[in-house]
């Protein structure tokens, strides 16, 4: 086995390995790290390396499972997280200038639960500064420079969590972990040929993460497939008393792990779940103004979805609920970061938009901060009401490749649109995953999304888990990887 | 992926489906299809930053005055402004919403107190 294929392997194959001692996780977390140095960087996609704490973990990981202590699916398995997640003793720079040297005094509580799961914390990733949180408006918005495209590097990865899909898409660890407020799992998963997966609102808990949105960060796992996804949210899923927003009910279908050592088919549960076809709602008009690629690559993952799924087109909520998202990212994201909005910090982030948007933010009259949390209540009936005919929504997660760097977003593709709902997908705290389907214009990939009802990630996880064993599409790796 | 200016830029256009919501009433499912989400390859964006009204330019004005550890050029006071008018055209797209007395806020306030 090379180390391409290694690297490129799901956390399943590469937990059969270690099992069987073909590799040790110290080996696959110093491969992952010189991958990190060597690509990593020139992509832009790491902010620090953690080279001491994630020997000692992999030494620790070698030494359970040698004695007969095996945590479960990822054990020993090396990951990386966004940037937006304290760990203990590193430097959390929130991806922007005026946190470049925060450290906190301990992990976040995603951190901690992977690590009792046995996995193996070895960088933190490159991230948008903020989060996006202040609008920007180019590739270029973070401290670490733009996050280059591992599948063309002229093109951005998307955000904000830009460098775990950078990551992932060239092989630098076995998983990563991202947040999405409005789309930044979804859009970096699909820039990047990924799996992106964004659990239900309060499906993790955010205690230990940078806060942009308190009513729409999400935690959630950017992998190589479908059931990477399913293997990480088993372990990061739950109520955590930190974090008051976090769901206590259960998790059915991650109740598989620990202790289920190797490959856990998530398909095997939906074929006890849903023994006839599924029902999909193809999202009207998705494709209406995409690039003529991303069409093409939705229609024919579609003739692939027909094979198990009776598919109908329906009308979404979508673009009227833009003034109650935007109105709410700018409140909130005023009053997260309202202190270097008022004392000038701003001026030092890397988008020129950024340095300003926080001042107009300070505006947003609270009768309509109040008004655009009134909105989320039909919003969320709206769905409910499709998902009583749908057991889940697909459309192309976005109508377009990449961005180009060095374009302002607003000038990249002009006339371009499409896509999924991400925004009133989001204001309704609902799951999402997305997986890849083919390639664009540049040699990008492009992807499509699977939206479903609340807390109903192990019926997407395992729809995506059936289209990708049905497509080859998440097994291509980039030249500059290989 | 979010950016502000596509969100406006999208939300301007579809005001006339804001205007179609109530709340209470409608549910999402059967509001008109729109082109759906925002998206990083944002609309078509109104050309050029947005001419500020004299309140705008006087809110920015005020901010830049308020805070003068910013230090708030005058030319950014005036992208500010220009940003602001931008807000204009959200609250206006609120004020066509018809909410019932009784739709209620999705806030995640509880009088239980945190286990933190």
């Amino acid at each position: 086995m090379t180390e391409a294929q290694m690297a490129f392997s799901s956390i399943s194959e590469l937990g059969a390995l270690l099992r069987k001692h073909s590799v040790s996780s110290v080996e696959l977390t110093q491969m992952y790290l010189r991958r990190l140095e060597r690509i990593g960087k020139r992509l832009n996609a790491v902010v620090t390396l953690m080279p001491d704490r994630a020997l000692a973990e992999a030494k620790r990981a070698d030494a359970d499972l040698a004695a007969g202590t095996d945590h479960g699916p990822l054990h020993g398995i090396p990951y990386g997280v966004k940037d937006l997640l304290a760990a203990k003793g590193a430097p959390t720079t929130w991806g922007a200038a005026p946190y470049r040297d925060q450290v906190f005094k301990q992990d976040a509580t995603v951190i901690k639960l992977l690590g009792a799961a046995g996995a193996v914390l070895i960088a933190k990733l490159a991230m948008i500064e903020l989060a996006g949180g202040l609008g920007y408006n180019s590739a270029n918005a973070s401290f670490t420079g733009p996050c280059k495209n591992p599948w063309n590097t002229n093109y951005w990865t998307g955000g904000s969590s830009s460098g775990p899909g950078a990551a992932m898409g060239a092989g630098l660890v076995a998983f990563a972990i991202g947040s999405e407020t409005s789309g930044s799992i979804v859009n970096p998963s699909t820039y990047c040929g990924i799996t992106g997966l964004r659990p239900t609102y309060g499906r993790v808990s955010r205690h230990g993460a940078m806060a942009l949105c308190w009513t729409l960060d999400k935690i959630g796992p950017m992998c190589r497939t479908a059931e990477d996804t399913g293997l990480v949210l088993a372990a990061i899923a739950g109520r955590d008393p930190n974090d008051p927003t976090s769901s206590s009910r259960e998790v059915p279908l991650y109740s598989l792990k620990p202790g289920a050592p190797g490959s856990v088919r998530v398909r095997d549960v939906l074929d006890l779940v849903k023994p006839s076809r599924l029902r999909l709602g193809l999202v009207k008009d998705s494709t209406k103004k995409a690039q003529p690629e991303v069409v093409k690559n939705f229609d024919k993952a579609l003739g692939v979805l027909r094979k198990f799924a009776d598919i109908e087109e329906v009308a979404v909520p979508a673009h009227r609920y833009g003034a109650s998202i935007v109105t709410i990212l700018a409140a909130e994201g005023a009053a997260a970061f309202r202190d270097i909005i008022q004392d000038g910090r701003a001026a030092t982030l890397a988008d020129p938009d950024d340095r300003r948007g926080g001042y107009s933010y300070l505006t947003v009259p609270a009768v309509d901060y109040v008004d655009a949390m009134r909105e989320r209540a039909p919003i969320k009936r709206g769905f409910s009401k499709l998902f009583k005919r749908f057991d889940a929504l697909v459309a192309p997660t976005f109508g377009s490749v990449a961005l180009p760097i060095g374009v302002s977003f607003d000038k990249a593709y002009p006339g371009i649109e499409g896509g999924s709902p991400i925004a009133s997908a989001n204001l309704a705290g609902i799951p999402a995953i997305a997986v890849p389907n083919g390639f664009g214009q540049q040699g990008l990939p492009t992807g499509l999304s699977f939206i479903g009802p609340a807390f109903s990630e192990a019926d997407l996880i395992a729809l995506g888990d059936e289209f990708q064993s049905r497509t080859d599409w998440h097994r291509r790796h980039p030249p500059l990887a290989l | 992926m979010t950016t502000r200016r596509s969100f406006l830029a999208g939300t301007i256009a579809a005001a006339a489906g804001i205007a179609a919501a109530s709340s209470g009433t409608q549910p999402a499912a059967s509001a008109p299809a729109a082109a759906p989400s925002p998206t990083p390859t944002p609309p078509p964006a109104p050309p050029g930053p947005t001419k500020p009204s004299p309140l705008a330019l006087e809110m920015a004005k005020k901010i830049q005055k308020d805070l003068p550890q910013a230090k708030i050029s005058d030319a950014m006071a005036k992208k500010i402004a220009s940003d602001i008018e931008d807000g204009f055209g959200l609250s206006k797209a609120f004020r066509k919403v018809k909410f019932k007395n009784w739709d209620e806020p999705d806030f995640v306030f509880s009088a239980e107190e945190n286990e933190s």
